[in-house]
C-alpha cells in the first residue's frame, strides 16, 4: 500500500510538546504506551483492518446479542407507550425508579469521555490517546441511551416537545424555568451536542487516511465527512486549535452535567434527595462509573479487536488509579451524607438514611457500597492490576454498584418519606426490566457499529506517542 | 328540511369518480344522468334523526349547562336520610345532604353518595321477566292476577320486605293483603337491630326503637355498637356525636366508652376503648345493670370489671345525660340496656320513644315463622321487594321455591331473582315516587329526577295493578297522603299547599303516633347463656364494613374500591386477628386461613392483622360472595402482567351470613399466601423501631390532646412540636388577588367514616382502578382517610386524618413541572392542567404528602349508561396525566357565578366542597382564609390548629384542628 497519508503527524502544540515526546512522559514508569514495537504503518493497518477487511466472528456474535437486547427494549417500550405507563412497577409513591436510574447512569456513563479527551487533554496527559475516540463515541452512545429514558418515562411522550422553549401558539405559555428538569434538557442538550462536535473534530485526520486508502462511492463518503483535510501545517495548526477550544469548551460540561442532573433531585423535598453535596457527588460518581465503563469496553475490545498493543498495561493502571481515586471520593461523600443527615437533625433526614442501611430495601444499599467503595479498593495492589480478570470484574462491580447508586437515591428515598400512611414498595415490572436491557443493547448495538465503521483508535493521535525508534522505521507513508 | 348536516350529505354524494376514466361525451351523459337521479333521491330523503337538537320548547327552569337540585330522600338503606340531588342536563349526577332534614341534617353517607352510580347500571333489570326470560308487564299482571283471583277465598299470601317506612306504601301493602283471606307482609333487616325493638315491647309495651339524641348524651358507653359506621342510621348518630364534643367546656365535653370484641369505626374513636369477649358481653351489661341500678352486688370475673365500676359511676353521676348503647341482637340483653337507661333517666333526654326511629322495622321472630310456612309448603304467594333472602338465609334458600307463586322485585340480578317464578324489578329510587317515614312523625317524599332508564315498577304501583287499580303514581301517593297523612298535621288547610311545600323541603313533619310509653321493670329478661371458646377456638364476629353493609350494594364499583377505614384494603374480604391471635395461628398479613365449623362448610379467607381485636375473635365481613359481582371480573386495565379483580365467573368474597348463628370456630392455615390490595402499608405514626433513635420516634402528622390537656393549656396539642418561623428568603412569585382559598379540618369529628371519599369521586369523575391496581398503589382517590393505629391490645388508639391536596403557598409541586402543568391560582389553589401535564411524575414525587394520583392507564369507560354518571363540570382524565384534589373548583366557579348573576358577592358558606358538603360531623371546613371572619379563618387561628409539615414552610392551605380526647384523668 503505497498511498500518501494526508494525515501525517505534525508536532502538535499539544502532543508535541518537547521535542522527544516519550522521554519526560514516561519518566514516572518504565511501561511504555505502546507496545510490540509496531510502527506508524502498522498503526495505520491495525487499526483499519477491522474497518476495511471486515470484522471477525466474534464480533458478530456480539452485535446479534447487542441487537436482540435493543428488539427487546423497543418491543418492550412500544408496548409502554401503547398501554400506559402502568406497565412499569410504578405507583403513586414511587413515581420514578428504573426509568430515571438508567438516564442518570447513562449520563453518568458518558462522563469519562469528556473527561479523558477533553480535560486529559488540557493537561497533557499522553495515555489518553488509545482510548479517546473510543471514550468519546461511548460519550455520545451513552448520552443518546439516556436521553431516551426522560421522553419514554412521560405519561404522555408524544408531547415532549411541550419541554423544549418553542414558539407556540399558546399564547405566555412556555416552559418553567425554575423545573430542573428544564435544566437537564438544557444540559443534556448542550452536552449531547458539544460531545458531537469533539468526537467528530477528532474523526476528521482519520476519516481521511480513510478516505486516501479507499476507492468508489467510500472514497466520496468518507471525502464529504473528511472535509477536505489536506494535512497540511496550517491545515493541522487550526485543527489543533480547534481540539483546545472545544476542549476548554466541553470541559466545565464535565461538572455541569452532572450538576445540573443531582438538582433534579437536590432541589427537590424528598428526604434523601435534598442534599447540597449532591452535584459534586454526582460529578465524582458519574467519572467513576464512566472510567470503570471505558475499562470495560477496552479489555472487551482489546480481547476482540486483538489491540493488546495499544490498549496496555499502562493504560490500564492509569485508568485503575483513577478508579481508585474516584472511588474512595465516592465512599466520602456516602459517609459526608450519613453526617450531613446526622448532623441537621432533622427526622426525616435520618430516618431516610437509616432507612437505606437497615430498611426493606437495605440490600440494594449494600451492593451499592460494596461494588462501589469496598470492590475498588483492590486496585491500591500491583497484582491486581496486573490481573486483567480482576481489573475487568471490578469494573462491572464498580458499574453494578453505581447503578445501585442511582436507584438507591431514587427509589429507597421515595419509597419512605414524611407520611408514614403513603409509604410503599416498589416491584419492577419484566417491561421495565426490557426496557433496561434494550438501553445497553442499543448501546452496545451502536458501539459495535463503531467499532466496524470507524477507526476505534485514534491513529494520528497514536502515532506521536509511539517510541521514535520504531516511529521513524516505518517511512513508507 | 334543509340543515347543513343534509346539505353535507347531498354534496358527498354529488362527488362522482371521474378519475382515471376517459370523459368521453357518452360516459359524460350516463354519469349526469345518474348524478341528477341520485342527487333527486338523495334530496327526497329524510334528513338523519339526531338527537342532540337544542330545546324549542325548553323545560321551565331548566338551563342547559346549568346545574338544578332537587328534595327527595335517599333510599340506599331504610335509614332515609334526606338528600337534595344535583341534576345536571336532565341527570341526576351527585347525592347531598339535604340542609335542615329531621333525620340527616345535611349530610349523607357513602353508601348513600354512591348510590347514585346504580341509577347508571346498565345490568339492572329492564322490566318484567318470568323466570329470567323478559317478558311484558301485561304478561306479569295477569299471571298474578289470576293467581290472586283463585287467593281471594283462600290461601296465604306473603309480602317479604326490608324496612318499609313510607305510610302510602304501608298503606298500599295493607289494602292490597286485605283483599286476601290470610295475608301478612313481613320486614327483616339483614343488619338486623330486632332485639331492640322487641326489647321495647317487653319493657316499654311499644315495638319501636328510640330515637338517639347523642348531643345530649355527656357519657355514653357503647357495647358492640358501631353507630359511627355501621349502625342504623350513621349519619344522625355522628352529627350528635361530634355535637356533645365540638368546642366544649372540659367539664361538657362528652366522655364515649366503647366495648367491643372486633374494631370498628366507631371504637377508633372512642375516648376509652376495651376489649371484650362476644360471650362476656351478658355479663358485662348484666353486671352494668346492677351497679347502675344501685346494687352493685358481688365483683365479676369479668376482665372489665374495674371499668365497669367507673363507667357506672361516671354514668350515675351524669343521670339525665348518660346513655347506653348496644348493638348486639339479644333481647335479653337489650332489656337491660333498656333497665340501665331507664335507670339512668336516658328516656325523655338522650332517648326517645315519643318520636321513635323507624330505621329498622325487621321482625327476626316473624321470618322465622315466614320459613316455617315456607317449609310447610302453605305460602301461596311470596312478594319479595329489597331484600335478598336467598342471600342472607343461604341455608333457607331452596325453601323459597315452595311457594306457589314467587315474585321477586329485584331491581338486579340477585340470588333470590334466580329463584323467583317472576321479576317484576323496583326502579332506581331517583326514578321513582317514593315516601318515608324514618322517624315517626317525620314524613319525607322521594321524586323521580329522570324519566326511567330501565322498565321498572315500585312496589306501590305492582300491588295496586295487581289489585286492579289503574291510576297513575303520583295520582296514588297523593291519595294515600291525603287520606292518612295530611290529617296528622294542622298547620296548612290546603292539601295542595302541604304536597307542594312536601316537595319542596322533602319532608314535612307531622303528629307523631308516639306516646307516653314508660319503664316497666318487669319486662327485664335474661340473656341467652354464651359460652367461652375452648382453647384453641376462636370467636367469629361477623362484622359489615361502611361501604358494603350487608351487601346490597356489592355490584357497586365505588364501594368495592373504596378502601375500609378499619382495615383500608379494598376489593378484599378479609379476615381480621388481632396480633397476639395471628401469632398463635402463625399466620401474617395476606396468609389464607381456613374457617370450620361442625356442619359447615369451611370459609377460606386473607388475613388481615388488625390490632385491637380481641386475641379470641376473627372478624368476618358480611355483604360479601354476592351475585351481581361477578361483573368485576374485568374492572380495571387489561394489560399483560395486570390481574383480574377476580376470575371470570367468580364471585367476589364468600357469603357468610349462613354462619350467623355460629359463635365458636376453628382457625386454620391453609399455607396459601395472597397480597392484599391496600392503600396503606404502615399503619403507624411511630417509626419502625430499628430505623429510630434510641427512644423512638412518633411522626407529629397527628396532633391530639386530651380536654383537660386543653383546659389548662390551649396550645397543648402542639407541646414539643415547635418549630421556628421559616424565613421568606424572596419574596411571594404569586400574587394572591382574590380570597386564599383554605380548608380546616377537625379531626377529633373525622370518625373515618369516608363518605367524603366517595362524594369527591362522585363529584370529580375519580375513576375506578380494581383490585390489581389498588394492590399496586396506584389507587385514584383525591381524598383518602389515614389512618394511624398505635400501641396494643386494650390501649389501641386510632387516630383518623382526611388527606388531600394541600394547595401549598409554596407548593413544592409548581416549581419542578417543565412545562407549568401545576401552577397557583390567584385565590390560593395550586391548579392541575390536565391538557398541558406531559406526565413526568416529578410533582408527584416530591410532594411530601403524596397527594397527587397519576393516571397510568387509561381507565375503562366502556359502558355508555355508567358514563353518564360523570359530571360534566370535570374533565375525565386522559392516561399519562397527573390529577389531585382541586378544592372542587367547578363549584367554586359555580357558585361565584351564580353570585355574580344575582349581583351578590360570595359569602363565607356560599361554597361547599364536595366531601365539606355530605360530612356527617361536619369535620371539614372550606372558605377564604384571608376573611378573619370567615370560619375556616377562625378555626385556623385557633389554639388547636396546625398544618401537616409546616416546618418544610410549604404553607399548606390545610389547616387540621387536633384530635381531642377525653380519657379519665
Amino acid at each position: 500500500m503505497t498511498t500518501i497519508s494526508t494525515a501525517t503527524p505534525k508536532a502538535s502544540a499539544i502532543h508535541h510538546a518537547t521535542p522527544q515526546p516519550h522521554a519526560p512522559a514516561h519518566s514516572a514508569t518504565d511501561i511504555p504506551l505502546i507496545t510490540g514495537g509496531v510502527t506508524r504503518s502498522d498503526v495505520t493497518r491495525n487499526v483499519m483492518d477491522p474497518i476495511e477487511q471486515g470484522v471477525n466472528g466474534r464480533w458478530w456474535a456480539a452485535f446479534a446479542l447487542a441487537l436482540t437486547a435493543l428488539l427487546i427494549g423497543v418491543v418492550c417500550t412500544w408496548y409502554q407507550i401503547k398501554t400506559g405507563i402502568g406497565t412499569w412497577g410504578l405507583n403513586r409513591t414511587v413515581g420514578w425508579a428504573f426509568d430515571i436510574t438508567n438516564f442518570v447512569f447513562w449520563v453518568g456513563i458518558g462522563h469519562a469521555g469528556t473527561l479523558i479527551s477533553a480535560v486529559l487533554l488540557l493537561l497533557r496527559q499522553k495515555w489518553r490517546t488509545s482510548i479517546n475516540r473510543s471514550a468519546e463515541a461511548m460519550t455520545i452512545f451513552a448520552v443518546i441511551c439516556a436521553g431516551i429514558f426522560p421522553v419514554i418515562h412521560m405519561g404522555r411522550p408524544w408531547l415532549a416537545h411541550w419541554v423544549f422553549p418553542l414558539a407556540n401558539t399558546r399564547g405566555t405559555l412556555w416552559v418553567n424555568f425554575r423545573s430542573p428538569l428544564l435544566w437537564d434538557v438544557f444540559a443534556i442538550g448542550t452536552y449531547f451536542t458539544v460531545s458531537l462536535l469533539f468526537w467528530y473534530l477528532g474523526l476528521i485526520p482519520d476519516l481521511a487516511t480513510m478516505r486516501d486508502r479507499a476507492k468508489g462511492l467510500r472514497k466520496k463518503v468518507l471525502g464529504f465527512f473528511a472535509m477536505g483535510w489536506n494535512g497540511a501545517a496550517r491545515t493541522w495548526s487550526r485543527y489543533e486549535t480547534a481540539c483546545v477550544l472545544l476542549a476548554a469548551l466541553a470541559t466545565p460540561l464535565v461538572v455541569s452535567v452532572h450538576s445540573v442532573v443531582s438538582t433534579d433531585f437536590a432541589t427537590s423535598f424528598v428526604p434523601g434527595w435534598h442534599a447540597t453535596v449532591f452535584p459534586p457527588y454526582f460529578v465524582i460518581g458519574a467519572v467513576f462509573s464512566g472510567f470503570a465503563m471505558v475499562l470495560t469496553l477496552m479489555l472487551i475490545a482489546r480481547g476482540v479487536m486483538r489491540f493488546e498493543n495499544y490498549i496496555t498495561m499502562k493504560h490500564i493502571h492509569a485508568m485503575c488509579k483513577v478508579i481508585v481515586f474516584t472511588g474512595s471520593i465516592v465512599g466520602l461523600a456516602y459517609t459526608t451524607e450519613l453526617f450531613t443527615a446526622w448532623w441537621s437533625g432533622v427526622g426525616y433526614e435520618v430516618f431516610a438514611f437509616k432507612n437505606r442501611m437497615f430498611g426493606p430495601m437495605a440490600w440494594s444499599y449494600w451492593i451499592m457500597f460494596g461494588c462501589n467503595v469496598i470492590a475498588p479498593q483492590a486496585l491500591w495492589f500491583r497484582k491486581v492490576r496486573n490481573s486483567l480478570g480482576a481489573v475487568f470484574l471490578i469494573t462491572l462491580l464498580v458499574n453494578v454498584g453505581m447503578w445501585f447508586e442511582r436507584f438507591v437515591i431514587i427509589v429507597t428515598s421515595l419509597t419512605r418519606d414524611y407520611l408514614p400512611s403513603s409509604w410503599a414498595s416498589y416491584t419492577p415490572t419484566w417491561i421495565e426490566g426490557g426496557t433496561m436491557l434494550g438501553a445497553f443493547g442499543l448501546f452496545f448495538t451502536l458501539f459495535l457499529l463503531f467499532c466496524r465503521f470507524l477507526p476505534m483508535i485514534c491513529v494520528f493521535e497514536v502515532k506521536t506517542v509511539l517510541p521514535p525508534s520504531t516511529g521513524s522505521k516505518g517511512g513508507h507513508h | 328540511m334543509t340543515t347543513p348536516r343534509n346539505m353535507q350529505r347531498l354534496d358527498q354524494q354529488l362527488v362522482l369518480p371521474l378519475e382515471g376514466e376517459s370523459s368521453d361525451r357518452r360516459s359524460f351523459l350516463r354519469l349526469m344522468g345518474f348524478g341528477v337521479a341520485a342527487g333527486a333521491l338523495a334530496s327526497c330523503s329524510r334528513a338523519p334523526v339526531s338527537k342532540a337538537v337544542p330545546w324549542l320548547t325548553a323545560p321551565e327552569d331548566i338551563t342547559a349547562g346549568r346545574a338544578y337540585r332537587m328534595a327527595t330522600t335517599c333510599a340506599a338503606c331504610p335509614t332515609g336520610c334526606g338528600a337534595l340531588v344535583t341534576c345536571k342536563d336532565g341527570r341526576p349526577l351527585k347525592m347531598e345532604g339535604l340542609p335542615g332534614h329531621a333525620v340527616s341534617d345535611g349530610a349523607l353517607c357513602a353508601v348513600g353518595q354512591a348510590s347514585v352510580l346504580e341509577l347508571y347500571d346498565s345490568q339492572r333489570i329492564d322490566g318484567p321477566q318470568r323466570s329470567d326470560k323478559p317478558c311484558a308487564w301485561a304478561d306479569a299482571d295477569v299471571a298474578i292476577a289470576n293467581a290472586l283471583d283463585t287467593l281471594k277465598s283462600a290461601g296465604r299470601v306473603r309480602i317479604l320486605t326490608d324496612t318499609r317506612t313510607g305510610p302510602a306504601t304501608l298503606a298500599t301493602i295493607q289494602s292490597f293483603l286485605a283483599r286476601t283471606k290470610d295475608g301478612r307482609h313481613v320486614m327483616y333487616d339483614a343488619l338486623s337491630c330486632s332485639a331492640i325493638a322487641a326489647a321495647h315491647l317487653a319493657t316499654h309495651g311499644l315495638r319501636a326503637m328510640p330515637r338517639i339524641d347523642l348531643a345530649k348524651a355527656k357519657v355514653l358507653a357503647a357495647f358492640d355498637a358501631d353507630f359511627l359506621g355501621t349502625w342504623y342510621s350513621p349519619v344522625e348518630h355522628a352529627r350528635g356525636w361530634a355535637a356533645a364534643r365540638r368546642n366544649k367546656q372540659p367539664d361538657a365535653h362528652s366522655r364515649h366508652w366503647h366495648f367491643e370484641s372486633s374494631m370498628s369505626v366507631t371504637g377508633g374513636v372512642a375516648d376509652i376503648r376495651r376489649r371484650l369477649a362476644p360471650h362476656e358481653l351478658p355479663a358485662a351489661i348484666a353486671r352494668l345493670a346492677a351497679l347502675v341500678t344501685g346494687g352493685g352486688g358481688i365483683r365479676s370475673e369479668l376482665s372489665c370489671e374495674a371499668d365497669l365500676v367507673l363507667l357506672a359511676d361516671e354514668l350515675r353521676s351524669a343521670r339525665g345525660s348518660a346513655l347506653v348503647l348496644c348493638g348486639t341482637n339479644d333481647v335479653g340483653v337489650q332489656t337491660q340496656v333498656n333497665q340501665i337507661n331507664a335507670a339512668l333517666g336516658a328516656y325523655g333526654s338522650t332517648l326517645d320513644l315519643g318520636t321513635s326511629s323507624r330505621q329498622r322495622r325487621g321482625d327476626d321472630a316473624a321470618v322465622l315463622e315466614l320459613w316455617n310456612e315456607l317449609d310447610s309448603g302453605s305460602v301461596d304467594l311470596l312478594i319479595v321487594a329489597g331484600v335478598n333472602p336467598a342471600f342472607d338465609f343461604p341455608a333457607r334458600a331452596s325453601t323459597l321455591s315452595k311457594a306457589r307463586l314467587f315474585v321477586s322485585l329485584a331491581t338486579n340480578h340477585d340470588e333470590t331473582s334466580a329463584l323467583a317464578h317472576w321479576t317484576c324489578p323496583e326502579p332506581h329510587f331517583l326514578e321513582r315516587w317514593d315516601d318515608h317515614e324514618a322517624q315517626d312523625g317525620v314524613v319525607a317524599i322521594g321524586q323521580p329526577l329522570i324519566q326511567p332508564l330501565m322498565n321498572g315498577r315500585t312496589l306501590r304501583l305492582s300491588l295496586a295493578r295487581w289489585s286492579g287499580d289503574q291510576s297513575d303514581e303520583l295520582a296514588l301517593l297523593k291519595r294515600s297522603f291525603e287520606a292518612n297523612v295530611f290529617s296528622r298535621q294542622k298547620d296548612i288547610g290546603s292539601f295542595t299547599r302541604w304536597w307542594r311545600d312536601l316537595l319542596h323541603n322533602g319532608f314535612a313533619r307531622v303528629a307523631p303516633r308516639g306516646g307516653a310509653h314508660p319503664f316497666q321493670p318487669n319486662g327485664v329478661q335474661a340473656a341467652a347463656a354464651r359460652t367461652a371458646p375452648s382453647g384453641g377456638e376462636f370467636a367469629l364476629v361477623l362484622t359489615p364494613k361502611v361501604g358494603i353493609l350487608d351487601g346490597r350494594h356489592a355490584h357497586n364499583p365505588w364501594l368495592q374500591e373504596l378502601a375500609d377505614p378499619v382495615s383500608r384494603l379494598a376489593w378484599e374480604c378479609e379476615a381480621c386477628l388481632s396480633p397476639a391471635a395471628a401469632a398463635r395461628l402463625g399466620v401474617s398479613e395476606g396468609d389464607v386461613v381456613r374457617i370450620e365449623a361442625q356442619g359447615m362448610q369451611a370459609l377460606r379467607a386473607p388475613v388481615h392483622i388488625l390490632p385491637g381485636l380481641h386475641d379470641q375473635v376473627i372478624t368476618f365481613p358480611l355483604g360479601y360472595g354476592r351475585a351481581c359481582t361477578e361483573r368485576f371480573a374485568g374492572i380495571g386495565p387489561k394489560w399483560w402482567e395486570g390481574e383480574r379483580t377476580l376470575a371470570q365467573g367468580q364471585r367476589l368474597g364468600s357469603n357468610v351470613a349462613a354462619w350467623r348463628e355460629i359463635a365458636h370456630v376453628r382457625v386454620e392455615r391453609s399455607g396459601e399466601h395472597v397480597e392484599l390490595a391496600t392503600v396503606q402499608d404502615y399503619r403507624s405514626l411511630e417509626v419502625p423501631a430499628h430505623l429510630a433513635p434510641a427512644h423512638g420516634e412518633v411522626r407529629n402528622h397527628v396532633r391530639h390532646a386530651s380536654v383537660a390537656a386543653l383546659a389548662a393549656d390551649p396550645h397543648a396539642a402542639h407541646a414539643g412540636t415547635h418549630h421556628p418561623a421559616a424565613a421568606e428568603l424572596w419574596s411571594p412569585d404569586h400574587a394572591n388577588s382574590g380570597p386564599r382559598f383554605g380548608l380546616a379540618i377537625d379531626l377529633s369529628a373525622c370518625n373515618g367514616c369516608s363518605a367524603c371519599v366517595i362524594a369527591c369521586q362522585a363529584e370529580n369523575n375519580v375513576p375506578v382502578v380494581g383490585r390489581d391496581e389498588v394492590r399496586r398503589h396506584r389507587e385514584m382517590a383525591w381524598i383518602r382517610i389515614d389512618r394511624y393505629e398505635s400501641g396494643t391490645g386494650d390501649d389501641v388508639a386510632v387516630h383518623q386524618q382526611p388527606m388531600m391536596c394541600q394547595h401549598c403557598g409554596h407548593a413544592p409541586c409548581e416549581s419542578v413541572c417543565p412545562v407549568l402543568a401545576t401552577v397557583h391560582s390567584a385565590d390560593g389553589l395550586n391548579q392541575q392542567v390536565y391538557n398541558r401535564c406531559v406526565g413526568t411524575r416529578y410533582c408527584a414525587n416530591t410532594c411530601p404528602y403524596k397527594v397527587r394520583r397519576f393516571n397510568w392507564f387509561d381507565y375503562p369507560h366502556e359502558d355508555a349508561l355508567e358514563n353518564h354518571a360523570l359530571n360534566p363540570d370535570v374533565t375525565v382524565r386522559t392516561r399519562g396525566v397527573m390529577e389531585k384534589c382541586s378544592m372542587c373548583v367547578q363549584r367554586i366557579q359555580e357558585a361565584r357565578l351564580e353570585v355574580r348573576r344575582l349581583g351578590l358577592a360570595v359569602e363565607d358558606g356560599d361554597i361547599q366542597t364536595a366531601c365539606q358538603q355530605t360530612c356527617p360531623t361536619q369535620a371539614i371546613v372550606f372558605g377564604n382564609l384571608d376573611d378573619p371572619k370567615s370560619k375556616v379563618a377562625m378555626l385556623a387561628a385557633g389554639g388547636r390548629s396546625y398544618r401537616v409539615l409546616e416546618e418544610l414552610n410549604v404553607a399548606p392551605s390545610v389547616h387540621y384542628l387536633a384530635d381531642v380526647r377525653n380519657p379519665r384523668a
